[in-house]
């Protein structure tokens, strides 16, 4: 017999902290997260975001005790917990997800004594024995006064009673602090950590005025908790901008699993199934895209009354929620943080003219560009933060749903940014390349408006790397966007106008 | 054998340092590996016998494992890993007897046979007296009982040890081993206070088991830096000098608590108590706590060539720190992830990014990335380029740096993808040189405004 000798453990007691009294909620965003996606992706995604900051209070005797905070968020990156408030030292803290399941009761029970019940199937009566566990969830053997039997295999009615649950097994994920305190007392202890699974999506609703040069932009905050852990009355912020970020290390959390398998049990008239011939079956037919959105568990909260308020964290935008709100688990909710009724905005019809591109081919539609200005001046000046933009028009009384387009940076206050507003319907290009001298090129651009209102349009050299690239020849004067030459015309209602230019350079 | 050589030395270290009395005591490295050394009293009978050690983890590497003790010489050692099923048990009775329990349906009356197991394929084959069946053909209930536990069949993975022992007695074993399945790294919690040119850095220690056992009241260390594994289990010149093992070996007499002593090529953490480490435990263990360490806020801002942009990108904010001890830290950092908080306007301290930092000697300078300025953009326009000679180019760019904060900031500029004999023909702000493909410039952006930079650099291709 071999005995393993340790020193005997420092005595701790135990203090179950079961729930929080309070509890407050950053979330961050992580990756490029699109509200519409949120309904679709499973809820073990590691993906998301946010700091908890739970408030508890504990009763503590003197000297050391183990402090056990249950009910902390099942994503919760155990590395990132933060335990302040405890009037000594923490010797240590421990997240354990070793979870109390058949397959662990069974592991931590080998070599001790339980009881084996057997029920008799005709008379009801039970049958008590006290056994010995000798293996363990791969399988259960006991012994039985000397005799070893397995359980489950031979057809009987049998059950095993243990006396107690093994030590160190919990129901849930704990996180739990070894913690010194000198003297006995109450105390308030803030407890803090990331968690995954929380993520959140800027979206705007672009509503085009009837004048056809402000629009009204409105802003909503898209909450999504994905976890199954909820917030109740949390007061609940979120965090615009990009966060450097390490891949997540989440403790895979799995209960012990139990295998049920006996010895082998063919007989001469039970035995594997012949497996049926396979079916040959037409290809399914793919159900559309929407069809397949599972709708289950999901609920939108639409909280309209009382905008976010924005303010600086470091160099990041911090929006906190005017009240505190209940973040449940499986939810999305929405807020608006931005309503900014007349956006006076720009329509540019462009055209980027490639050198590559064939040399004639017929009219294509310009694109429509909305150019803002992210200023007060224009009816803006506030951060915007990186989303979606639905755009909307006004068509004979009624509202016309004009694309969704992509926002796709941070907008700085007093920036320049662009709303990509499609392909036009009636405003086109037909672009020729009227002369190939090799390093001298030249171009005619036909531009149609068959509007009823005068539009711009803006033709574009895309230069590429060209060195010594210049323009030699020109019909009217360009200015210079990101590099290349942008050449403006204005065109009245139901008119076209022509651009000649040529470009020469030394090198491609 | 490089590892095996190695942990020899190791272990033999330990061993005369703790055959004293028994204890566990567990050596952690961060490449996923350990060494246990397991000090257990064992009363052993004189001569040749078997010794059973449970307990041992289940992710041991049976190669490395060494068994000292007084009087004691290893004639075999087995690391027995065939888990005691009720399917094992019965393909091990195959030509043996066991006795089958019958129970009768009608009246519940149980009569009890032996039987020689003649097979265990797919169904049991079972001769009772002069006649053959098969176990359980009619359904009846039907219970098998066995006389025993099979040699080598084990609930959990078991060491066996031969052992030849020259006397009689209780001793001090000393059993070592390496396992999988244990692991640390350090976190490191930073404060920091822009305002103030400080941060407050915390270290935990953090050490994971998924071994498939618990280390009880475990004397634990940690090894920081990096030790040769020998994972491709190819054989290794003896001769050659394993890395880090004069450190490691003085390491057993001299370390104590408290921060990380260096020695030699690797740093050795040992916890300041013994603890326990539970199976599926993340177990953190504070190891450094250090205020006002002298830290400031750096923008950057880098382009690989030379190129234009059509929208502006965000430059870039780290935190600069230096582990020396003149900016109030001098402590080496093992590796492990920082994670940076900032207070809001509230004064409720907040996540503002993290990253990865390697093994960081005392007196290094750092710079954490934490993420990209909201409110400090960077947009390249590529005015225009010419070949001047033969694989040599005149690149001019213009650079407009936007800050929409309320306070002015330096961004530091970096532009690369120079080549040789680089030449600057103008530039508005006077740069310097980064290194020989690198030009830098710091560049001051007024609060709320925006500064154009522009250079003309001339370079090979």
């Amino acid at each position: 017999m071999l005995l393993l000798f340790a020193a005997a453990p420092a005595l701790a007691d135990t203090v179950v902290s079961a729930k929080p009294e309070a509890v407050a909620v950053v979330i961050y965003r992580d990756g490029p997260a699109r509200a519409f996606d949120f309904a679709k992706r499973g809820g073990q995604d590691p993906r998301g975001l946010a700091l908890i900051v739970e408030t508890r209070t504990v009763d503590l005797p003197a000297g050391r005790s183990r402090i056990r905070f249950e009910g902390v968020a099942d994503g919760i990156i155990p590395q990132s917990a933060a335990v302040e408030g405890l009037p000594g030292r923490i010797a240590e803290r421990n997240f354990d997800y070793d979870l109390l399941s058949p397959g662990s009761l069974l592991a931590r029970s080998v070599g001790q004594t339980v009881r084996l019940v057997r029920t008799d199937a005709r008379t009801g009566r039970e049958h008590q024995q006290a056994a010995t566990l000798v293996s363990g969830p791969d399988g259960v053997a006991l012994n039985v006064g000397g005799s070893i039997e397995a359980l489950h295999c031979g057809g009987e009615t049998e059950r095993l009673v243990f006396d107690h649950a093994p030590a160190g097994l919990s129901d849930r994920p704990t996180l739990s602090v070894l913690a010194d305190a000198p003297m006995p007392g109450r105390f308030k202890v803030r407890v803090s950590y990331l968690t995954v699974r929380l993520n959140w999506a800027a979206d705007y609703i672009a509503r085009i005025n009837p004048d056809g040069r402000t629009l009204a932009l409105t802003g909503w905050l898209t909450l999504a908790n994905r976890g199954s852990t909820g917030f109740a009355d949390a007061p609940t912020e979120v965090v615009a901008g990009h966060l450097a970020r390490q891949p997540v290390d989440l403790p895979s959390i799995e209960a012990t699993p139990v295998r049920t398998e006996c010895w082998p049990d063919e007989t001469t008239h039970r035995g594997w199934p012949i497996p049926p011939p396979p079916l040959v079956l037409p290809d399914a037919p793919v159900p559309p895209a929407l069809a397949v959105t599972p709708m289950v568990m999901r609920s939108l909260g639409v909280t309209a009354q009382k905008p976010a308020i924005q303010s600086d964290l470091g160099d990041y935008k911090l929006y906190t929620l005017a009240e505190p709100t209940t973040v449940a688990a499986r939810q999305t909710k929405q807020v608006a943080f931005l309503a900014k009724p007349a956006v006076r905005f720009e329509t540019v019809y462009t055209h980027a003219v490639s050198e590559y591109a064939p040399a004639s081919g017929p009219p294509e539609p310009a694109s429509v560009t909305l150019r803002l200005e992210n200023n007060t001046d224009h009816g803006l000046g506030q951060p915007l933060p990186a989303g979606n933009i639905s755009l909307r028009l006004r068509h004979g009384g009624r509202e016309l749903f004009a694309g969704e387009h992509p926002l796709a940076r941070d907008i700085p206050v007093n920036e320049p940014f662009e709303i990509d507003g499609g392909a036009a319907s009636d405003v086109s290009i037909t672009q020729r390349k009227t002369s190939d001298k090799g390093q001298r090129q030249a171009f005619e651009l036909i531009a149609a408006n068959a509007k009823s209102i005068a539009v711009t349009v803006e033709i574009r050299h895309q230069r590429g790397y060209q060195a010594g690239f210049k323009i030699t020849e020109e019909s009217t004067g360009h200015s210079l966007k990101a590099g290349d030459p942008v050449w403006r015309l204005a065109i009245p209602a139901g008119e076209s106008r022509v651009l000649d230019y040529t470009v020469a350079f030394t090198q491609p | 054998m490089k590892t095996t050589l190695f942990i020899a030395a190791m272990a033999l270290a330990g061993a005369v340092q703790a055959a004293e009395k028994p204890g566990l005591s567990v050596t952690i490295y961060n490449a996923n590996l350990a060494l246990v050394d397991d000090v257990r009293r064992i009363d052993i009978a004189k001569g040749r016998q078997r010794l059973e050690l449970k307990d041992v983890s289940a992710a041991i590497r049976p190669e490395t494992v060494t068994l000292t003790g007084l009087g004691l010489s290893i004639v075999e050692q087995n690391f027995d890993f065939d888990l005691l099923t009720p399917q094992k048990m019965m393909e091990k009775a195959v030509g043996q007897q066991v006795q089958i329990v019958r129970t009768n349906p009608g009246n519940g009356a149980q009569t009890t046979e032996t039987a020689t197991v003649l097979s265990a394929n797919e169904g049991v084959i079972l001769k009772i007296g002069d006649r053959i069946e098969v176990l359980r053909d009619d359904g009846v209930p039907t219970r098998v009982i066995f006389g025993g536990v099979p040699v080598n069949l084990r609930a959990s993975p078991t060491l066996s040890v031969t052992v030849d022992s020259g006397h009689a007695g209780e001793r001090l074993v000393d059993l070592s081993y390496l396992t999988t399945g244990l692991a640390w790294k350090a976190d490191y919690v930073a404060l920091f206070d822009e305002a103030a040119g400080k941060l407050d850095l915390q270290g935990w220690i953090t050490l994971t088991n998924t071994s498939g056992t618990g280390f009880t009241d475990a004397d634990t260390q940690l090894v920081a830096g990096q030790v040769a594994v020998d994972s491709d289990q190819e054989a290794q010149p003896d001769d050659a000098p394993p890395r880090g093992i004069a450190g490691v070996r003085m390491a057993g007499a001299e370390v104590n608590t408290g921060p990380g002593q260096a020695l030699g090529e690797v740093y050795i953490y040992s916890l300041p108590e013994r603890t326990t480490i539970a199976q599926n435990q993340t177990k953190q263990v504070s190891f450094l706590d250090a205020k006002s360490v002298a830290a400031h806020k750096v923008y950057q801002w880098t382009s690989g060539g030379f190129e234009s942009q059509d929208n502006p990108s965000s430059a870039s904010v780290a935190v600069d720190f230096s582990s020396g001890a003149s900016g109030g830290l001098g402590s080496g950092l093992p590796a492990g992830t920082i994670r940076i908080y900032q207070r809001d306007t509230k004064g409720e301290a907040k996540f503002v990014g993290e990253n990865a930092i390697g093994h960081t000697p005392q007196g290094s300078e750092l710079a954490v990335k934490i993420g990209d300025a909201f409110d400090v953009t960077v947009q390249p326009t590529l005015v225009s380029n010419q070949v001047i000679g033969k694989q040599r180019s005149r690149y001019a760019m213009t650079y407009l740096l936007r800050n929409a904060k309320t306070t002015p900031v330096t961004v530091e500029l970096r532009q690369g993808g120079l080549w040789r004999q680089t030449k600057v023909i103008a530039e508005s702000v006077t740069g310097r040189v980064i290194d020989a493909y690198t030009r830098g410039w710091s560049v001051q952006v007024p609060a709320g405004g925006q500064v154009t930079l522009s250079a003309q650099l001339e370079t090979w291709w």
